[in-house]
């Protein structure tokens, strides 16, 4: 198991550098530069000798792979990103609380995932086809089918006109600046719970429909007529066979999880107001802010190959069937 | 319909021997197009030690009728009708029929007092449990025993059913193992509690014939040094003359033919049980003879043909009587019996009474 990890992990060196280049190529692959955006936004004109010596500070007249070697051995040497054009500021002072913040909300809104889809999808399965399933079945599609950023704005009111609710952003207007303290800490935890519940809902009505379906077909599986037939009552046969191997598909979804919710859910970031990486992605990629954008990149790239590799180790060690060779 | 059960009631000394007797049970499926009548009126018998055949086509009922006994018929399976009766080790009768099957009572049974194995034992194992964890699950659920114990049994009972290494082996999964070595891991289950009886659905369908001949000799050796009695399905007819005692032939949820293994191999008096016997590939017959085959195809379950079920396939067909009367149960003489019009006794035929209704 050991030597299994120590391989896995010394094979995400390859995989993590073709990765940057590529998060690198992306970034560059619209026309045009941070300046060319600056410039068509500037009020008064600019004149070609002030673009030129801007050009230069910023390192853009290089070649790409000149550039691409500068940022990524900054990376790799002293973990510098470079700097962000657009907020003049280096990018890692940017995107540290942002990524922290970020990894918070996506824990507690998988943690709601699975705390709420895995009992409902087994409900649903063991009911199948009874007035129960059916109602879950309506409301899961209808999770799936209202657009986030939708069921955000009608949350955001109604908390705001029947709870008083300051909504929006993660924290009460007096801590957002604050200094990490018990108080803030709390003050976000009873913030938490509208974005989570918002990004959480259509992963746990899709949970739901994957769970009821992984467990219909263990259900009807020989091994669970055999160990009832060993005379093992309802509610134990069900949580230790079916249920226990129709989680295993589960833990392979972890990986996609983390990435979905660091970039994907930018929109409803936005109408949240969270300080979030996703705005910041969304910022930086139309103000062409080609070493925050990139960073972001790199880094939603990284955790999508750490969930990868998370969930892998998970199951190898979950399910016996899978052989570490 | 006629209780003709009742003629078949044995006498006392024989009633103490005896350890299950169905009883015209009826096991129905509700499904959305219909009613499925998987098992519609069979009776079995089965006297302690002994082992009783039921064989049949694909789709007559034998699987449900044994899963009937351990009452997990899937749903939306129900049994509708009929009796289950079991003598418990406690010299009690019990109607298994009666049976909550999520019940406390049938779970006592269940692995205890009966136990079975399946068709495949590709999948009747957990594929993520240790073998061991599954035997000692159903040690711990019957017997009075701690986790060491009950691993110290696991391994007895690996080690008995022929598993080489068998300390070793508590700890490896069912995808480690192959075929004949997964249903000897079954029966090592099945048998950890010593039940009174053995339910083995076709438990040598999915394996190789050298297999096959190991995993049956090893049920009939551990049968011997147990007593416990054994009820084998099976489609095949070699299988049941090297171990029934008893046979029962099924047709469509129905027995129509049942005695003892002798007479129904050398007396068959159904048209059905005898047309199955003149199938069997014989090593004496000419090159170029061609292989009996029973003509037409089992209907289709919501199809159900009136009157003997068998009729549209049978050779000795009777016109306007096979096609309308349901034959009721005949005994020839011993536990011999058979539905077929061909043996009804003028008494018992009620031929023209049905025929004007």
């Amino acid at each position: 198991m050991i030597w299994y990890i120590a391989r896995r992990i010394v094979y995400l060196i390859p995989t993590l550098l073709v990765v940057s280049v590529i998060a690198f190529l992306v970034i560059q692959l619209p026309p045009g530069d941070f300046l060319a955006s600056l410039i068509s936004k500037a009020e008064e004109t600019i004149d070609q000798a002030q673009v030129d010596a801007l050009r230069e500070r910023y390192g853009l007249d290089e070649p790409i792979y000149v550039q691409y070697w500068k940022w990524i051995s900054g990376i790799i040497t002293r973990g510098d990103f470079g700097d962000s054009f657009e907020w003049n500021r280096p990018v890692s002072d940017l995107i540290w609380e942002r990524l922290g913040l970020t990894m918070v909300i996506s824990l507690y809104t998988l943690a709601f995932i699975w705390v709420v889809a895995i009992p409902i999808g087994i409900y649903s399965a063991v009911k199948q086809y009874t007035i129960g399933d059916y109602l879950v079945t309506v409301v899961g599609f209808i999770g799936l089918a209202i657009p986030n950023f939708l069921l955000a704005l009608v949350l955001m009111y109604i908390a705001f006109r029947y709870f008083g609710q300051s909504v929006g952003g993660l924290f009460s207007p007096e801590f957002i600046d604050a200094p990490w303290t018990l108080e803030r800490v709390l003050d976000m935890l009873s913030h938490i719970w509208l974005p989570v519940i918002i990004l959480g809902t259509s992963g746990t009505a899709a949970l739901i429909r994957v769970m009821r379906a992984n467990l219909l077909d263990e259900l009807s599986k020989l091994y669970v007529d055999a160990a009832r037939a060993r005379g093992l009552s309802e509610l134990r046969l069900l949580f230790k066979y079916p249920v226990r191997v129709a989680l295993n598909p589960l833990v392979s979804a972890v990986a996609w999880v983390f990435p979905a919710l660091v970039s994907g859910s930018a929109i409803t970031s936005i109408v949240l107001n969270l300080q979030t990486t996703g705005p910041l992605l969304y910022r930086s990629l139309q103000a062409q802010d080609m070493y925050l954008a990139g960073s972001l990149i790199l880094l939603v790239s990284i955790l999508t190959i750490i969930g990868t590799l998370v969930s892998d180790i998970l199951l190898a060690w979950i399910d016996p069937r899978i052989q570490l060779q | 319909m006629q209780p003709t059960h009742t003629r078949l009631d044995a006498t006392g000394a024989e009633e103490a021997d005896r350890l299950l007797e169905v009883r015209e049970l009826k096991t129905h499926f509700f499904a959305d197009e219909g009613v499925v009548r998987a098992v519609d009126g069979v009776n079995l018998s089965l006297k302690r030690g002994q082992t009783l055949c039921v064989v049949g086509e694909s789709g007559c009922g034998k699987s449900v009728t044994a899963r009937s006994i351990l009452r997990i018929v899937p749903s939306p399976g129900e049994i509708v009708a009929g009796e289950i009766l079991f003598r418990q080790r406690d010299g009690n009768t019990v109607d298994l029929a009666e049976m909550n099957p999520k019940g406390r009572e049938i779970r006592r049974i269940r692995g205890g007092e009966i136990s079975m194995i399946f068709q495949e034992p590709m999948s009747s194992l957990s594929p993520v449990h240790t073998i061991g964890s599954q035997i000692m699950e159903a040690i711990l659920l019957h017997l009075p025993v701690t986790r060491q114990e009950a691993r110290k049994r696991a391994a007895y009972m690996l080690d008995l059913v022929g598993i080489p290494r068998a300390n070793e082996q508590l700890d490896a999964y069912s995808f480690e193992l192959s075929g004949g070595m997964r249903q000897r891991a079954m029966i090592a289950i099945a048998l950890a509690c010593e039940p009174q009886l053995l339910i083995a659905d076709e438990p040598t369908t999915a394996l190789d014939v050298t297999t096959q001949a190991n995993i049956l000799d090893l049920i009939r050796d551990l049968q011997q040094d147990s007593g416990m009695s054994v009820l084998f399905i099976t489609h095949d007819l070699g299988v049941v003359a090297e171990i029934a005692d008893e046979v029962v032939v099924m047709y469509l949820g129905r027995d129509v033919e049942s005695g003892d293994v002798d007479s129904i191999f050398h007396e068959a008096k159904h048209p059905y049980t005898r047309a199955l016997l003149q199938s069997i590939p014989r090593y004496d017959s000419r090159d170029n003879q061609r292989l009996y085959s029973i003509k037409g195809t089992v209907p289709h379950p919501f199809d159900r043909p009136n009157g003997c079920p068998f009729h549209p396939r049978c050779d000795d067909f009777i016109a306007e009587q096979c096609n309308r009367i349901d034959p009721p149960r005949q005994r020839l003489g011993g536990e011999h019996s058979v539905r077929c019009l061909l043996y009804a006794t003028a008494d018992e035929a009620p031929i023209n009474k049905e025929m004007r209704t």
